[in-house]
């Protein structure tokens, strides 16, 4: 355990957590499944103060679902945990603003959430985008209203 | 240590100091151009990378607040509702502009004349129209002539892909029976000077990866530098330093490794932006200049102007993939740009549309509009944003107020214990008017291009682009710095070519202006070389 967090030592309750902040739904994966706690962490700690707070936010939460399951939030079906977690959350404002915003940052920067949305998994370049050129019609229309040379 | 004397020494390597090395290197002067930053590479750019959007707001955001690197400075910015935004390097904040390309309007030049309102500038539209059409040419211009805004002029460019975006904005403006025309933008719509076409990247903001976008490290230095003249970049000016004959005859600056050096020049030109230089000239103080150089008329530092803007973001049925394609080229509007006293305030304002966001901005977006919730509902909100947003940029004309201003900092300082800039302004009454008009037009056109939802910020913070006034020019040595072209009233061979020379703001991008004014100097101190110092 670290000397700060018992949340940030237990890898099953921060999937779970990551999983109802963006939840698998359809052909979306959730953001517990992928794998993403230590990109969140890294983003987090950027800020010390609030990370601080993140901290201690996901420790209230880890224990009020351990005190409802002794499996804790990964054993809650999801509408429990969810009850759980906005529970905790209403003592702990600053949680659920920068854990949510460090998550759909990195969520939406996943090849596999990428392919989900129907988007390339790839940087912008080198292959680019298409873009359709003006229409003729608005082009017309902009021409009769052009001043003259 | 000193090094060789030159002709000409610029200090800044941006918009403006490019431009300017550029022209007078024509002279066959010895030009030296001193860059705090780096050369910059393409492939360093956030959109050749899977986590772009993680990188552009951070090791790449405009704000050298959140950017610290070790060649920016900081800025106090704690007394101002707008942060200002700048980038260190060669190309300066071209490097991560989007080259939305407006020229000012013939009228921006006269609103004393015209509104009664702060003042005139001493030259007019016209005077800069032959540098405007250079600069277009250099910096690689696409668009579509015949703006009936504008005197007329043709960009050397065909105008950019519209989209779907584009044309749906389009109709709003139409059934409204309001001007809009497609933007100029300073980005290539087709193989140009070297320069790859546009490919649609949506990555304008964090720096253009293809080189489609005008940024001056590609455009104006490579030309320059064939010219002959030289960029020494890591080099942070302290000081400028002062002759005995009232002259100023150098600068003491930092290089890369810290040490301080000095250089001589014969002619020293200052181009470090609206809160730059005025930091400099302030940080320049002497015996004969004990509140900063050239600054006499104690308006060094003072007007400056920002351009305060709302953000409108229509939500649509429509798929627009609306993050494809060049942030900023889509339209412009001017239908509320001029003076129409029925609305309650002075001057007016312009839209500027810019495409949708990315995947992760998107949700960034929806989150802070409380539009995208966590938890259940998640991916049916996300879904019925992402692709599916326009933007409008409402510029407002910000007038010039003498307690809007550039001081330096009493404690803040930057790598070089050089003191740092400390911005303090404030919306003036008629600003605030502007922006709730603007923000119900905007609203209105979204809605009747059909938007069906519409959120608002009513003046955005992280919206400093513009840094404008700080040492305007002018006939009067009393209310003005510089002179009609660029040259310090008090210091006849101290010019300074960037925006700080602005006498009024008007409501549109600055840079196409800065740039026009830093080749209209130069072609000033070309033709009054062989008097430059009587």
């Amino acid at each position: 355990m670290t000397k700060e967090s018992a949340a940030l030592d237990d890898p099953g309750f921060l999937r779970a957590m990551l999983n109802v902040v963006i939840p698998p739904e359809g052909r979306m994966p959730g953001a517990g499944d992928l794998d993403l706690w230590p990109a969140v962490a890294r983003s987090l700690g950027q800020n010390a103060a609030a990370f601080a707070l993140v901290a201690a936010g996901l420790d209230a939460v880890r224990s009020a679902a351990l005190a409802r399951d002794p499996g804790g939030l990964a054993a809650l079906a999801p509408a429990k945990a969810l009850e759980i977690v906005q529970s905790a959350t209403a003592g702990h404002p600053g949680l659920m603003p920068a854990f949510a915003r460090a998550t759909s940052m990195l969520y939406y920067q996943q090849p596999a959430v990428l392919t989900a949305l129907g988007e390339p998994a790839r940087p912008p370049f080198p292959e680019g985008f298409e873009l359709e050129p003006i229409s003729p019609e608005w082009l017309a229309l902009l021409e009769r209203r052009a001043q003259p040379r | 240590m000193s090094d060789e004397p030159v002709g000409v020494l610029i200090i800044g390597a941006g918009a403006s100091g490019a431009a300017f090395a550029w022209s007078i290197a024509e002279t066959g002067m010895s030009v030296l151009c001193l860059e705090q930053g780096p050369w910059v590479k393409q492939s360093e750019y956030p959109g050749n990378t899977m986590d772009w959007e993680s990188r552009a707001p951070t090791e790449w955001s405009p704000n050298p607040n959140i950017r610290r690197r070790p060649t920016d400075y900081p800025v106090n910015d704690e007394a101002s509702p707008i942060s200002p935004l700048m980038f260190n390097g060669v190309g300066g904040s071209t490097i991560l502009w989007t080259a939305h390309f407006p020229r000012f309007t013939p009228n921006d030049f006269r609103v004393r004349s015209l509104d009664g309102v702060a003042e005139d500038w001493p030259i007019s539209y016209f005077d800069l129209e032959p540098y405007y059409a250079t600069n277009d040419r250099m910096m690689g211009v696409s668009g579509l002539a015949g703006d009936p805004a504008y005197p007329y002029h043709e960009p050397p460019l065909p105008m950019l892909p519209f989209g779907k975006l584009g044309e749906t904005l389009a109709g709003g403006f139409e059934k409204l029976g309001w001007h809009w025309w497609p933007s100029d933008a300073a980005i290539v719509s087709q193989e140009y000077e070297g320069r790859a076409a546009c490919i649609n990247l949506g990555t304008c903001g964090s720096g253009c990866a293809q080189g489609a976008k005008a940024s001056t490290d590609i455009t104006y230095w490579p030309v320059a530098q064939r010219r002959g003249v030289r960029i020494r970049t890591g080099c942070r000016v302290k000081e400028i330093t002062l002759g005995d004959d009232g002259l100023a005859n150098g600068v003491l600056y930092y290089d890369d490794s810290g040490t301080l050096q000095e250089q001589k020049a014969e002619i020293v030109v200052v181009a470090c932006n609206g809160v730059g230089t005025s930091r400099l000239l302030l940080n320049s103080k002497s015996e004969r200049f004990p509140d900063g150089l050239a600054n006499s008329s104690g308006l060094v530092g003072k007007n400056l102007m920002f351009h305060p803007a709302a953000f409108v973001t229509g939500v649509f049925d429509e798929e627009f993939h609306g993050r494809r394609g060049p942030v900023s080229a889509t339209l412009w509007s001017h239908q509320f740009y001029h003076t129409d006293r029925s609305r309650g305030f002075q001057r007016g304002f312009s839209f500027e549309a810019v495409r949708g966001f990315g995947p992760a901005q998107t949700a960034m977006m929806g989150t802070a509009y409380g539009r995208i919730p966590w938890g259940p509902g998640h991916h049916e909100a996300y879904e019925k944003m992402f692709g599916h947003t326009a933007t409008l940029v409402c510029l407002t004309d910000d007038l010039p107020e003498e307690h809007n201003r550039v001081t330096l900092d009493p404690v803040l300082k930057d790598s070089n214990g050089i003191p740092a800039p400390k911005v303090t302004y404030a919306l003036s009454e008629n600003t605030r008017k502007i922006l709730a008009f603007a923000a119900e037009r905007g609203d209105e056109v979204m809605r009747a291009a059909g938007a069906h939802d519409v959120m608002i910020d009513p003046q955005m913070r992280n919206a400093g682009w513009h840094l404008m006034g700080t040492a305007r020019m002018g006939r009067d040595p009393k209310t003005s710095v510089v002179n009609e072209w660029g040259r310090a009233h008090d210091v006849k061979n101290l010019f300074v070519i960037d925006g700080s020379v602005f006498v009024t703001g008007a409501a549109v991008n600055p840079t196409s202006t800065i740039q026009a004014i830093a080749l209209y100097i130069a072609a000033n101190v070309k033709k009054n070389l062989a008097s430059l110092f009587d």
